[in-house]
């Protein structure tokens, strides 16, 4: 380079590239093209050729190639996953899991083959997805230590030059991910205010936890923290490993709790039990006793708890607005009311926001207020709901409930 | 039917229509409220309003000064209690010059009063520190308001206009438990099943988007402002942009096109816990029922959970954007709202209570603004101070070196309401002078130098504006017990003995007429009404002139600002002033219970509502209460970096595993406050009491389980 530009900290963002086609991948192709899925150019070079196209290999079965397959078969093309390795996601599953996830691909219609060292299936499109290579070629050249990304430590700065800094795709922190965007901004924030003038101790440090996720149509994955190890292992505490293994229904989960925190966590086909998972691997809270709790509270069954709800629908409110209980009202039915605003004017149940009114209704001219059934549209009366702690023995109701007549009734 | 007179609830912004008649004597009190038809509520009342005669003839009713002598609360005459503050007043000036004074309004105020008590800081007293605890409720959304449609009024649109809409999405609001009578409006939107709650907790609100209703959003803590960033990406990304109004009415949109492109649905599950799926479901039913799309109608409506955070403003802002690129604002059957607390939360806001603000919403460092009204109040303009500081910064200056050493609180129970609330008991304690005018001993009034008992709302005559931005007449019922004094004599009379310049009345027709002309002009325009035509119908402001028929509909064609068009921001997600950390591993969020409002001072001392809920509570998932050894009922203790809090633990799955909720209407141990933290929105000044972090235990040396009090 005939001439520079002077410099008090260099940055080095300069992300990563796919990692090249080799010779026998080149040959496979044959006169096809090969396409990625690396930048918005490539995206609409693939979108060009799909009028032409009606079947696509993707090779590559990581998160990436997945996305892509998927998006393909969803376009109505035949697509064939290829994977070198034994199992899609290579890497970032277990076995178990990892034939829940090509179960799950062979039911949306794609088609995979793991293990795979043959050519590259008959097919009108061939994509490649097939992993990064972090861009260190100035870093090389300058003569900074580069091992699988530019070497930094924990401030971003290369290990051998206090005057470079690499951030991104690019940068092999100490600590922390590679390969994710999230992680990157996070560098780019730190990095940011440390050139800033923030003193060292007040920048926050880099997040330790990041999530990898895959929310494709009928595909929900979430990996995160720490996978289990092989029993038997050595080393320090491997934790306690709680797995819900469930390939029917295309549902794996296994969680790893070390002194009551979620360390790590996988989870297929569990789109309801995946946020909560993320939140508390993010934010380190405590889990339940029973660690299992944090899987089946995101199943769609209601649980029965000893909770505050345990009065029942005779003490709880009919009318929250004015906390009046089927009790009040039986009073008052008892005392003489017989409509609905004589049981109002007793016990001014149904004048707040008016729902109680028609429940008030049905039951005074149809069943009397012995018979109060629980509300299912209406959550001003809820059993849950109680106004106050009730006592422990809840009043057990008086007449059987019409299960037909209110279906929601839980 | 002229029997009775008709006038509105004590209680909430909702402002129900009620009816008082008189009892007949010897009644256990003194008078009948019935519900009356009015928009917001149709007749219909909450327990607290039912209640409210309660307290016109409570025992625990204040009817004669307290002066403190030798350290206690003695019995004093007015004329005692007037020459005790003057003299003590006049010493702090003379000695700290009049900053060294202070004032602490409320919203729950008259607007008369609220003038009064703004001009009673800024003339009679000289002193540029005037604040009030509308700072605690309304202020993000005030301040979003103003910076993008140049005008802060709760709702641009009467309540009745929820109606038909399609989708309402509460933002933050527990209305079944705060404004009970206001879930009928919700009726429309549930029966389409379009009710959006987005909550923590499933609170009663929550509970009515079950059966179809719609959908509650449970996410975490904290986290509002995220959400509204994810669920504007979607819409974007659905094409769900009204593009013909954002062109015609709407500056800024490209800046926020960019900001939200990295909260893609699956980073916004990650950071708030709610699924990506339901993020999808809501922008989908947003966009279809925009008007755009030839929808029903679109509401989306900001409460304190949304507002009360340390970045307040930035969310209700982030709810603006989402409500200008739908296209809502201004059009019949949408819109963006926020749905005010306090009874008089709204006028209390625009008449001068405001650390920075003259009577009709003008700006106290505005030369023209200075002049208008200190032409109305016939002084020199120049004699009028500046700009305080907001409520938190206030209370904190308290009794310190440089800050003030007198404080006077109108309408406010600072010990229990106040964030981080036993630092603001020190520094209450550390006052030379402090007077409280309120109607009971409350637990402010306990540290008090001098209590004044005051009349209330059925014993008062005056006006309130609503929710709606609606003015509405308050109407005298009967006497106030013998010994009690309005807050318009009050300050009338210390304004006379402190020798005050301009003129001070303490009669409620004269005072608005001269708010209406101070206002006029203003953006909370009341030039045009007065009390006579509030007695046949309640106008919504502004009002210019006598003929005008107020404004139920702003921006129905453009926005008051200097180009008429709306502005969208950039926001940017923050994380919580408190985080979750290893010590202390939950979030706290505090609330609201059905039979109580604010710090409880009213609500606590009637027998009916206190037989309802007598107790603060720790309300914690059965899962976590299993982790930490903890039963229903059992005594919990509640740590965070602040103090504790104790209280009875209930259980529910109303909660998410990492979250404890705690209401916070009472006092001593069993005080929310204690824990929240006072770090405090950079714009608004609104405290962050949404959220904090805590460790929760069972608490010991206490009687376990809890007696169950039924």
């Amino acid at each position: 380079m005939a001439s520079g530009i002077p410099y008090d900290t260099l940055v080095l963002a300069t992300g990563a590239v796919p990692e090249p086609i080799d010779a026998s991948l080149r040959a496979a192709a044959g006169e096809r093209a090969v396409h990625r899925l690396h930048t918005l150019d490539d995206l609409r070079g693939l979108l060009a050729a799909l009028p032409e196209s009606r079947t696509a290999a993707v090779l590559g079965a990581g998160p990436l190639g997945i996305g892509g397959a998927c998006a393909l078969r969803m376009r109505g093309l035949a697509v064939t996953l290829v994977e070198r390795e034994a199992s899609v996601l290579p890497g970032l599953l277990d076995g178990e899991s990892a034939r829940v996830v090509q179960a799950t691909l062979d039911d949306l219609g794609v088609c995979v083959h793991t293990s795979s060292a043959s050519p590259i299936p008959e097919a009108d499109l061939v994509v490649a997805c097939t992993g990064i290579t972090p861009r260190v070629g100035l870093a090389l050249e300058a003569g900074l230590p580069v091992d699988g990304g530019i070497l930094v430590n924990d401030y971003l700065i290369s290990i051998a030059d206090p005057r470079i800094a690499a951030i991104g795709d690019c940068a092999r922190p100490e600590s922390g991910v590679q390969g994710l965007v999230e992680p990157g901004w996070d560098q780019a924030r730190r990095l940011a205010q440390l050139l800033a003038g923030m003193p060292a101790d007040e920048v926050p440090a880099l997040k330790a936890r990041h999530i990898v996720r895959l929310h494709t149509p009928g595909l929900d994955v979430a990996v995160m923290g720490e996978r289990p190890r092989a029993d038997g292992s050595p080393g320090s505490d491997p934790g306690r490993v709680i797995s819900l293994l469930d390939p029917q229904a295309r549902r794996a989960l296994r969680l790893v709790v070390r002194l009551g925190r979620l360390v790590g966590a996988t989870a297929v086909g569990a789109p309801g039990a995946a946020p909560d998972l993320i939140v508390a691997h993010r934010n380190q809270t405590p889990v339940p006793a029973d660690p299992a709790q944090l899987v089946i509270k995101g199943t769609p069954f209601r649980q029965t708890f000893p909770e505050s709800s345990s009065g029942g629908p005779f003490v709880a409110p009919v009318c929250r607005c004015n906390s009046v209980s089927a009790a009040a009202i039986t009073e008052a039915f008892e005392a003489g009311a017989r409509d609905v605003g004589a049981i109002a004017t007793a016990t001014r149940a149904t004048t707040g926001c008016g729902a109680a009114r028609r429940k008030c209704a049905r039951c005074s001219t149809r069943c009397g207020p012995l018979r109060w059934p629980p509300e299912p549209e209406s959550a001003l009366y809820h059993p849950r709901y109680t106004s106050r702690t009730p006592a422990k023995h809840a009043l057990p109701r008086l007449l059987p409930i019409d299960q037909e007549e209110f279906p929601h009734d839980r | 039917m002229t029997n009775g007179i008709d006038t509105h609830c004590p209680y909430c912004a909702l402002q129900c229509g009620m009816r008082l008649e008189i009892a007949e004597p010897g009644s256990p009190v003194p008078v009948i409220v019935r519900g009356r038809d009015f928009p917001v509520n149709r007749g219909g009342l909450c327990q607290k309003g039912w209640t409210s005669a309660a307290l016109l003839n409570s025992p625990e009713r204040l009817t004669t000064p307290l002066i403190r002598r030798d350290g206690r609360l003695e019995p004093a005459s007015w004329e005692e209690a007037y020459a005790e503050i003057v003299q003590r007043v006049t010493a702090i000036k003379a000695e700290h010059g009049a900053d060294g004074l202070a004032v602490f309004g409320g919203g729950g105020l008259t607007n008369e009063k609220a003038y009064t008590l703004g001009k009673f800081a800024r003339v009679a007293l000289g002193t540029r520190y005037i604040d009030y605890n509308g700072r605690f409720c309304m202020s993000s959304a005030a301040a979003a308001g103003n910076r993008s449609f140049g005008i802060d009024r709760g709702l641009p649109f009467p309540v009745t206009d929820l109606a038909t809409a399609g989708v309402i999405v509460l933002l933050g609001s527990n209305v079944a438990d705060t404004m009970p009578p206001f879930v009928q409006h919700l009726a429309g939107a549930r029966a389409h099943g379009g009710l959006v709650v987005t909550d923590p907790r499933r609170s009663a609100t929550a509970q009515l988007t079950e059966n179809g209703g719609g959908i509650h959003l449970q996410l975490l803590p904290g986290t509002d402002l995220t959400l509204l960033l994810g669920l504007t990406h979607l819409v974007i990304a659905q094409q769900g942009v009204d593009t013909e109004y954002v062109q015609a009415r709407v500056n800024g949109y490209p800046d926020v096109l960019s900001s939200v492109a990295e909260w893609w649905p699956e980073r916004t599950e990650e950071h708030t816990g709610v699924p990506a799926s339901q993020l999808r479901e809501v922008a989908d039913l947003l966009v279809r029922n925009s008007p755009r799309a030839g929808g029903p109608g679109v509401f989306l409506l900001t409460g304190r959970g949304a507002e009360q955070h340390a970045h307040g403003t930035d969310t209700v802002q982030a709810a603006i954007n989402l409500a200008l690129l739908l296209g809502l604002p201004g059009q019949r059957g949408s819109g963006y709202g926020c749905l005010t607390g306090q009874g008089n939360g709204q006028g209390g806001r625009e008449h001068g209570q405001k650390s920075d603000q003259l009577p009709g919403y003008r700006m106290i460092a505005d030369p023209a603004a200075r002049a208008h009204v200190a032409a109305v109040w016939g002084i020199d303009p120049d004699s009028l101070p500046g700009p305080g500081v907001p409520a938190v910064e206030l209370l904190a200056r308290l009794g310190t070196a440089d800050g003030p050493r007198g404080l006077f609180v109108h309408g406010s129970n600072l010990v229990v309401s106040a964030p981080n609330a036993s630092v603001v008991e020190q520094r209450l304690r550390s006052l030379d002078l402090l007077v409280v005018c309120d109607l009971v001993l409350s637990e402010t009034a306990r540290l008090a130098d001098v209590v004044l008992p005051i009349t209330q709302w059925a014993e008062e005559d005056g006006t309130m504006t609503n929710l709606e931005g609606r003015v509405l007449r308050r109407k005298r019922a009967l006497a106030p017990p013998e010994g009690v004094r309005d807050e318009l004599q009050v300050l009338t009379v210390l304004a006379q003995l402190l020798d005050s310049r301009g003129h001070f009345s303490a009669d409620s027709n004269v005072v608005f007429n001269e708010l209406s002309l101070a206002s006029a002009g203003g953006k909370a325009d009341y030039g045009g009404i007065d009390h006579e035509r509030l007695d046949h119908e309640a106008i919504y402001w502004p009002c210019p002139t006598p003929e005008h028929p107020g404004t139920p509909r702003l921006f129905e064609t453009s926005f008051p600002t200097p180009d008429g068009r709306a502005t969208m921001w950039p926001v940017k997600a923050v994380g919580v002033a408190d985080d979750v950390r290893p010590k202390a591993p939950l979030y706290l969020i505090t609330g609201r219970v059905l039979p109580h409002y604010q710090s409880g001072a009213q609500t606590r001392r009637v027998a009916e509502l206190r037989d309802a809920e007598d107790y603060a509570y720790v309300q914690l998932h059965p899962l976590t209460a299993q982790r930490l050894g903890i039963e229903e009922g059992s005594y919990v203790e509640v740590t965070s970096a602040r103090g504790h809090a104790v209280a009875p633990a209930r259980l529910s799955s109303d909660l998410r595993l990492d979250t404890v909720f705690m209401p916070f209407h009472f006092p001593g141990d069993q005080r929310a406050n204690t824990l929240t933290t006072d770090a405090t929105d950079p714009i608004s000044g609104m405290p962050e009491y949404k959220v904090c972090a805590v460790s929760v235990r069972r608490a010991h040396g206490y009687p376990f389980p809890m007696r169950s009090a039924g």
